[in-house]
């Protein structure tokens, strides 16, 4: 009977237990969905002191790579607002290399289709009136004089506004992102998990590509035929020298090249990109491989030319946790060492075939 | 008020001034300036030659000149560069400098107002906007058939379009020739308007309409070339048969009826042809403003008024002023080019604002 007895008072005791870690589960769930749910005083980018009191119920993004980042973060459901680039939110539903099951774009889209969540605008023609009418808690977007010059209104309405950096010249700035949304939004575990997640992908990326030989690499966009050269700053170049290759061509910034260009630096691999989804890069191959200039590039002799199409020019300009499957892509194709086939024209969703091998990780 | 050919004496007579003076010094000057503009023009497309982000000197130029020649095509990467990418773009240049500049002094001339061009009456921008249209709403269509023979064709369509507007407007509001410069602004900003408006909602296809905007003849070959050379070619020569009738317009509708021409009709079907040029001139190279304001002026000083005078002056010098602002722009950066539109136009706004002030007052506005 004490026995009996002090077995009872055990098996309550442990009840009591799991229902009081339930219970407070829950609650942490209800706050953070994984987080730590502490809601931390940030300085954001644009320089504003923020502590929000609660979790943000109503969110508002103003660029589709903050709504990647807010939807990561568990909190898609919040989400009340965001810019119509429905071209950028038509991304992957799932990054290789990261094993979470982000329900992004997939879950945003059904709610934008729903009328839960509104289309504020475009990204460079949003106004604060739409804003305002999606009655936020809190407005996320990028360091932009753009956005800047309408915050100061949003604030003076008494909307909290929250501003990442769009300074893309390193990897890092997207963790930087990540941990500044964490932090504020009270899902720093959440953010730290996923910064850890794309920080170890990178890595083996990396590591498998180290004591290969680097190679000259030129990213091009054709935007109607016209030929803009990447700037050595922007994210790409940045990443294909942390590869080990050099960017010979790329000047300080983006501008207009021609054929006369890519003769004079002669790159040993050429990427170009649509910037936009009306070029047809079928046709632009076409197009370069039956013209006599393009014929004395080495790189369109020796087949290492390679033509991305909209999804897979996504990938590598799309700064979020995606870009992952930009540096696989480019290490792909720059790197025969991988064993990864990738053609020249590298079609639509066809890329995810040659950015799976960073799932192969022991 | 006119010499014994029916035209303008000089260049004070435009102005309104009655002082007459002969013409043989103008004669003197024009020939001056044609042959000296000639040479330079000569001059400035051999070093255009040598000129861009390829690396290639006056040596290696001329020997890829000697290997086109000898071997009746080119061979080496030297030689092909020359001849498939240099000089087509210096052709181009050349015709586009001569056409927009003729096709300011005749809209000049035909409104009566040197402070206009293709431009501020919102032809060019008309060009611009037809083919803005086309590439990004007609992308579509531009896979089934060749951009390089439709865009000419929807640059005239919306130079002609946009003139058409300017015309009814400058018309309803009386015919004078600022109404002609007022109508252009305003539809020159309804065209901005709905330029911003279309890119606004393809901000991703920005990219690739800014060559328009901006202006650039970067990567033309002889395919584009081929296109705009005859026709502006044949425009051009078709002005200079016109030099007298445009001096006739000179002296005012009423004065040019008097002398047997059916001016209102001669004067509507010279701004089709112009917006015609204008359309063919824009529609590789996008909208390169000034040229058609600033060069008229510029000659105008030296050859005087005459059109017979004027206009092939105006040619040479326009393709000159074009031809040195493309060196400069596809060689002042080794990496990238800078836009000719942009760069005629950092030149062409104080060039025109000293002009405004010094000349401005002479006109009946």
């Amino acid at each position: 009977m004490r026995l009996r007895s002090k077995s009872t008072k055990a098996v309550a005791l442990l009840a009591v237990a799991i229902v009081m870690l339930a219970g407070a589960a829950a609650f942490l769930a209800a706050r953070g969905g994984g987080g730590d749910g502490s809601l931390y005083e940030v300085v954001d980018y644009a320089g504003n002191r923020i502590k929000l009191e609660e979790a943000p119920k109503r969110i508002v993004t103003l660029d589709a790579k903050m709504t990647e980042m807010v939807c990561e973060l568990g909190l898609t459901s919040n989400v009340v607002g965001v810019t119509s680039d429905d071209g950028v939110h038509d991304v992957s539903d799932f990054i290789y290399g990261l094993d979470f099951d982000i329900g992004y774009p997939t879950q945003l889209k059904e709610q934008i289709r729903s009328g839960k969540t509104a289309l504020i605008g475009g990204v460079t023609n949003w106004t604060t009136d739409q804003v305002i009418k999606a009655d936020p808690d809190l407005v996320v977007f990028e360091n932009s004089a753009n956005n800047l010059n309408k915050m100061k209104m949003l604030q003076d309405m008494g909307i909290t506004c929250l501003v990442a950096s769009n300074t893309y010249d390193r990897v890092g700035v997207i963790y930087d992102n990540m941990e500044l949304l964490g932090k504020a939004l009270g899902r720093s575990d959440r953010a730290k998990m996923f910064n850890d997640g794309m920080a170890e992908a990178v890595e083996y990326i990396y590591g498998r590509c180290k004591g290969f030989e680097g190679r000259d690499v030129v990213m091009i966009s054709a935007p109607g035929g016209t030929l803009y050269a990447y700037g050595s700053s922007n994210l790409k170049h940045v990443v294909l020298r942390s590869l080990g290759c050099t960017t010979r061509m790329a000047g300080d910034a983006t501008g207009i090249v021609t054929v006369e260009n890519v003769l004079e630096y002669q790159p040993d691999v050429i990427i170009l990109d649509p910037m936009g989804k009306t070029t047809d890069m079928s046709a632009l191959k076409r197009q370069f491989e039956s013209d006599p200039l393009w014929a004395d590039v080495k790189a369109l002799r020796g087949g290492e030319i390679y033509y991305l199409e909209y999804a897979p020019f996504q990938a590598t300009g799309y700064t979020t946790h995606h870009f992952v499957h930009g540096i696989a892509l480019m290490a792909a194709i720059v790197f025969d060492e991988l064993g990864v086939d990738v053609p020249q024209l590298v079609e639509g969703e066809k890329y995810l075939g040659y950015v799976s091998w960073i799932n192969r990780r022991d | 008020m006119t010499n014994a050919e029916g035209g303008p004496a000089d260049a004070e007579m435009l102005a309104g001034n009655t002082v007459i003076r002969g013409t043989a010094h103008l004669k003197r000057r024009m020939a001056a300036a044609i042959a000296l503009g000639m040479a330079s023009m000569l001059l400035l497309y051999v070093f255009s030659l040598t000129m861009g982000a390829y690396s290639l000197s006056f040596a290696g130029a001329w020997d890829a000149m000697v290997e086109i020649i000898k071997n009746g095509g080119p061979q080496s990467t030297d030689a092909k560069v020359l001849f498939f990418s240099r000089m087509p773009r210096s052709l181009c240049v050349i015709m586009v400098g001569a056409g927009l500049a003729a096709a300011g002094a005749v809209m000049q001339a035909l409104i009566r107002n040197p402070l206009v061009d293709p431009y501020i009456t919102g032809i060019s921008s008309g060009a611009s906007f037809g083919v803005l249209l086309f590439t990004i709403g007609g992308a579509s269509l531009g896979a089934l058939v060749n951009a390089n023979y439709v865009i000419p064709v929807v640059a005239v369509i919306g130079a002609i379009a946009a003139f058409m507007l300017t015309m009814t407007v400058a018309e309803i509001s009386g015919g004078r020739a600022m109404s002609y410069v007022l109508g252009g602004a305003v539809i020159t900003m309804g065209l901005s308007a709905g330029t911003t408006l279309i890119t606004s909602f393809n901000i991703d296809e920005l990219h690739s309409v800014s060559i328009w905007l901006f202006g650039s003849f970067a990567d033309l070959r002889w395919e584009q070339a081929g296109i705009i050379f005859f026709p502006i070619l044949l425009v051009l020569l078709f002005l200079l048969c016109n030099a007298r009738s445009l001096n006739k317009m000179l002296l005012g509708e009423e004065q040019a009826h008097s002398l047997g021409m059916n001016a209102r009709t001669y004067k509507r079907n010279m701004m089709i042809v112009v917006a015609a040029l204008t359309a063919l001139c824009v529609a590789f190279c996008g909208v390169i403003g000034f040229v058609g304001l600033i060069v008229p002026h510029l000659t105008r000083m030296i050859v005087g008024g005459d059109h017979r005078m004027l206009l092939p002056t105006a040619m040479i010098v326009g393709a000159n002023i074009l031809l040195a602002a493309d060196i400069f722009c596809k060689s002042a950066l080794s990496y990238v080019e800078l836009p000719i539109g942009a760069i005629i136009s950092v030149v062409g706004v104080p060039l025109f604002i000293y002009i405004m002030a010094k000349e401005g007052r002479k006109y009946a506005m």
